[in-house]
C-alpha cells in the first residue's frame, strides 16, 4: 500500500514538474507572432509579444515589436520596395519623391497609421534602452549584425514616414510638388517662419536665405505653412521636431548602412551635402539632434526654435521646392 | 500493465519538443498517408523508425535494397466532388512575379518542403537493421511586414539496427498473446543549417553580394555538421486470432534526445525525444486485407495540444492494389500504391501541422516512391 502510494505520488509530482523553460516558452510565443503577422492580424501579433514583458536588448524580440506596430501603421516593405525602386534619391527630388509614394497619403500626425508607424521607428531607434539616439549608441547596445539588421529595418520605416510627413505638412501631389495638392489646406511652406527683424514684415529667416540666393518657390510669405505647423498651433514644436529627428536620423542610418546598387552613392552622399548645408548657413545642433525629446527643450529656446525654422528652410523648403 | 504504467509516466516528464512540426529522423511514406498513425503497424520497411518492438512480429528474411523516397509541396487544387471532378494547380504560382517584391509576396506563408531519401534494410526474423540517407529542407517566408525567411536543412547519414524480444504464449499457428521489447541503437552523421534571415535585410544582401563558393555560402548561413549515437526502445503486447491482430505498441526514441559532436560549425540541432502510443486491429486475408490505426505522438510535449498528438489511419490491401487513408492530427492523408511484379509505385498527399495549435496552419506536401527488388522469404 505505502509502495504504491508512494509511486502515485512520484509520478504526480513529476507529471506536475513538467514544462518548458521560460526560453523555450519565450520562442513559442515569437513563433505564435511570426505567424500572425504573416496572416497580418497586427493586434493579436502585438498582445503575443506582450506576454512575454518588454525586452529592451532583444534584437529580434525589438524588430518582431516593430513589425507588429509597423502593420498597424500600414507599412509593409515588399510594398515599399516597388516603390523604391523608382524613387528619385538625389538631394533635390528625394522628399519630394518619397511624398508621391503610395503609402505617402495621411490626413494628419494625429492619424492612428501615422502614430503607430512612430512608434514601430521608435522602438528600433530606442533599442537597448538608450536615451541618446544614434546609431553608435545602439551599436554599443547589440552586436554588429544585429545592430545593422535593425538599423536596415528602421531605415525603410523612417523613409515611409517622411513620405507621410512631407505629404502631408508639404502639401504635395502625386508628383511630389510641394503645395501643389491644394486639398484639404493650401500652404506653399512648411510652417510659418516667425522671426521678424523690425518692422520690415519678411521673417529674418526668409530674408537672409533669399538674399544668399536660395530657392523655396513656391514657398515665399512668413505665414503660410501647414495648420499643424503655423505659429501658435497646438504641439506646433513637437510636429516641427517630428521632421528634424526622422530627416537626422535618415542621414546617421544611411552613414551606418552599407547600401549597394544604382543611385545608392547620391543617398551615401547625402548626409556630407547637408552637413555642408549646415555648416555654411551656421545652424548648430539642430542638424544632429536625433532624439525627440532633446529637439522639443531646443524649441522650447527662442533662439533654437529659430535655428529650427532656419534648417526647415535650408534644407526642407530647398529639398522640397519644384521639381 | 499495472507495473509498466508509472514507468510510462516517468517517461512522460523526461523531454519535450517545442513547436510547429516535429522533426522525426524518418518516416514511413505508407505511414504517412495513414496519418502518421504507423507505431502500432510498422510492418514496412521503415520499421526502425517507429518502434524496435515491431520487429518481434517478423518473420523470415526482408531485404529492401532501395527505399527511396521523394517529398514535395502539394501545389495541386484538387476537387473530388461528384459534379465537378477536377484538378489543377494552384493561383499561387500561375503567372508568377519577377520582381523581388511581387515574388515576396506571392510566396509569403507558403510551406516549401523538400525530402529526398534512400533508406536499404535488411530484416531477419526479430532483427533489423537499415541504412539511410535523408534530405530535408524546410522553408517559409514569413512576416508580411518586413519578411523573415525561415530555412532549416539537414542531411541525416547513418545506420539503425533493432532487436526485438518476444515473451508470451503465441503458438506456431500465430494465436495467443505477445509481448515484445526492442531496442535499436543509430549511428547518425547529420550536416544542416538552421536559421532566419530577413529577406531584405544586410545579411541576405551582402551573402547574394559576395556568392564566391557554394562552402563560403553555406558557413555564411550557418552550417554546422557532427556525429552521434542514439538509442530507441520500445514495447508492444499482440494478441492474433486467425488473421487478426491487434496490437498496442509504445516507442521511446532517441532516448534522452540524440545528440551530436560538433565536428565543423557552431553546434548541430539536436534530435529531440519522442513518446509515442500506437494502437492497430488488422485482418483479413491475402486478396482482401485492412487495418485500422490509432497513434498519440509526442505525449512528453508540453507545447502541442492533444488534438494535434492523434492520428488515425486506414489500409486496405488487395492483390494488386493498396489503399491508404488518414488524419494526420487534423489534416486528411490518402494515396495508392500499385503492385507490378518486383516494381511498387506508391503516391498521395497528405497535411501536415506547422503551426503551434490545433489547425493553426496547414503544410500540403506530395509523397513518391517507386521501389525497386524489395524481396521476402520465409525461413
Amino acid at each position: 500500500m505505502t509502495k504504491s502510494f508512494t509511486q502515485t505520488i512520484l509520478c504526480l509530482i513529476l507529471l506536475c514538474a513538467c514544462g518548458a523553460s521560460k526560453e523555450e516558452e519565450f520562442d513559442l510565443i515569437m513563433t505564435k507572432a511570426k505567424l500572425l503577422l504573416t496572416q497580418s492580424k497586427c493586434d493579436e501579433a502585438l498582445f503575443e509579444l506582450g506576454q512575454t514583458g518588454y525586452r529592451h536588448y532583444d534584437a529580434k524580440y525589438l524588430q518582431l515589436y516593430s513589425s507588429a506596430l509597423a502593420c498597424k501603421g500600414g507599412f509593409s516593405v515588399t510594398s515599399l520596395f516597388g516603390e523604391l525602386a523608382d524613387l528619385t534619391t538625389t538631394q533635390a527630388g528625394i522628399l519630394g519623391s518619397l511624398s508621391g509614394m503610395a503609402s505617402s497619403p495621411t490626413t494628419s500626425s494625429t492619424n492612428k497609421a501615422f502614430i503607430n508607424l512612430q512608434s514601430a521607428i521608435d522602438t528600433l531607434l530606442y533599442a537597448g534602452n538608450i536615451s541618446t539616439v544614434s546609431a553608435a549608441n545602439r551599436a554599443a547596445e547589440f552586436n554588429s549584425t544585429d545592430a545593422s539588421n535593425m538599423n536596415m529595418q528602421a531605415l525603410y520605416m523612417v523613409l515611409a514616414q517622411l513620405g507621410r510627413y512631407f505629404y502631408l505638412h508639404g502639401n504635395t501631389n502625386a508628383a511630389g510638388k510641394k503645395g501643389a495638392r491644394d486639398t484639404p489646406e493650401t500652404n506653399d511652406c512648411l510652417t510659418d517662419y516667425t522671426f521678424f527683424d523690425g518692422g520690415a514684415g519678411d521673417s529674418q529667416v526668409l530674408r537672409a536665405f533669399a538674399t544668399g540666393g536660395g530657392t523655396i518657390t513656391p514657398c515665399a510669405g512668413n505665414a503660410d505653412g501647414h495648420s499643424e505647423l503655423k505659429d501658435g498651433a497646438p504641439n506646433r514644436n513637437k510636429y516641427l521636431c517630428q521632421g528634424v529627428i526622422l530627416f537626422n536620423n535618415l542621414l546617421d542610418l544611411l552613414s551606418n548602412i552599407s547600401l549597394s546598387g544604382d543611385n545608392t552613392s547620391e543617398l551615401q552622399d547625402l548626409q556630407s551635402n547637408i552637413g555642408d548645408l549646415c555648416t555654411l548657413a551656421g545652424l548648430g545642433a539642430v542638424c544632429t539632434v536625433k532624439t525627440q525629446s532633446v529637439c522639443e527643450s531646443m524649441a522650447a529656446v527662442p533662439a533654437d526654435l529659430n535655428s529650427i525654422e532656419s534648417f526647415f528652410v535650408v534644407v526642407f523648403e530647398t529639398m522640397l521646392t519644384d521639381l | 500493465m499495472k507495473k509498466i504504467l508509472p514507468f510510462i509516466l516517468i517517461l512522460s516528464c523526461l523531454s519535450s519538443t517545442i513547436f510547429g512540426e516535429f522533426s522525426y529522423l524518418g518516416r514511413s511514406l505508407e505511414g504517412l498517408l495513414m496519418g502518421d498513425a504507423f507505431t502500432a503497424l510498422a510492418d514496412d520497411s521503415s520499421t526502425l523508425f517507429y518502434n524496435p518492438a515491431a520487429l518481434g512480429r517478423h518473420s523470415g528474411v526482408t531485404i529492401s535494397t532501395l527505399n527511396p523516397s521523394f517529398q514535395f509541396p502539394d501545389v495541386l487544387v484538387k476537387d473530388f466532388s461528384l459534379d465537378n471532378f477536377n484538378v489543377g494547380v494552384t493561383d499561387r504560382f500561375s503567372n508568377f512575379p519577377s520582381d523581388p517584391a511581387g515574388i515576396a509576396n506571392r510566396i509569403l506563408g507558403f510551406p516549401l518542403y523538400l525530402q529526398l531519401g534512400i533508406n536499404p534494410s535488411i530484416k531477419m526474423e526479430n532483427f533489423g537493421i537499415m541504412l539511410f540517407a535523408n534530405s530535408k529542407t524546410n522553408m517559409i517566408l514569413e512576416n508580411a511586414i518586413y519578411p523573415s525567411l525561415e530555412i532549416d536543412y539537414r542531411l541525416d547519414r547513418g545506420f539503425i539496427a533493432g532487436y526485438a524480444f518476444n515473451f508470451g504464449s503465441m503458438n506456431k499457428k500465430g494465436n495467443g498473446n505477445s509481448f515484445t521489447v526492442g531496442a535499436s541503437i543509430k549511428h547518425i552523421n547529420r550536416q544542416g543549417l538552421s536559421g532566419s534571415f530577413d529577406l531584405f535585410g544586410p545579411e541576405l544582401i551582402a551573402l547574394i553580394e559576395s556568392l564566391s563558393d557554394y562552402a563560403s555560402l553555406r558557413k555564411d548561413l550557418g552550417y554546422s555538421k557532427g556525429d552521434g549515437w542514439g538509442l530507441d526502445t520500445g514495447i508492444e503486447f499482440n494478441r492474433s486470432s486467425g488473421s487478426n491482430r491487434f496490437t498496442f505498441g509504445v516507442s521511446l526514441l532517441d532516448v534522452g534526445d540524440t545528440r551530436y559532436k560538433t565536428e565543423e560549425g557552431a553546434g548541430v540541432v539536436k534530435q529531440d525525444m519522442s513518446l509515442n502510443y500506437g494502437m492497430s486491429y488488422s485482418g483479413g486475408d491475402r486478396f482482401f486485407g485492412y487495418s485500422f490505426a490509432l497513434d498519440y505522438h509526442n505525449a512528453i510535449d508540453p507545447f502541442t495540444e492533444t488534438m494535434s498528438k492523434i492520428h488515425l489511419g486506414t489500409r486496405v490491401n488487395l492483390t494488386a492494389m493498396d489503399l491508404y487513408m488518414g488524419w494526420n492530427a487534423g489534416y486528411w492523408s490518402y494515396g495508392v500504391a500499385l503492385d507490378f511484379w518486383m516494381l511498387r509505385l506508391l503516391v498521395g498527399f497528405y497535411g501536415v501541422e506547422l503551426g503551434n495549435t490545433f489547425n493553426n496552419r496547414q503544410g500540403k506536401r506530395t509523397v513518391l516512391t517507386l521501389n525497386l527488388l524489395d524481396f521476402h522469404f520465409d525461413i
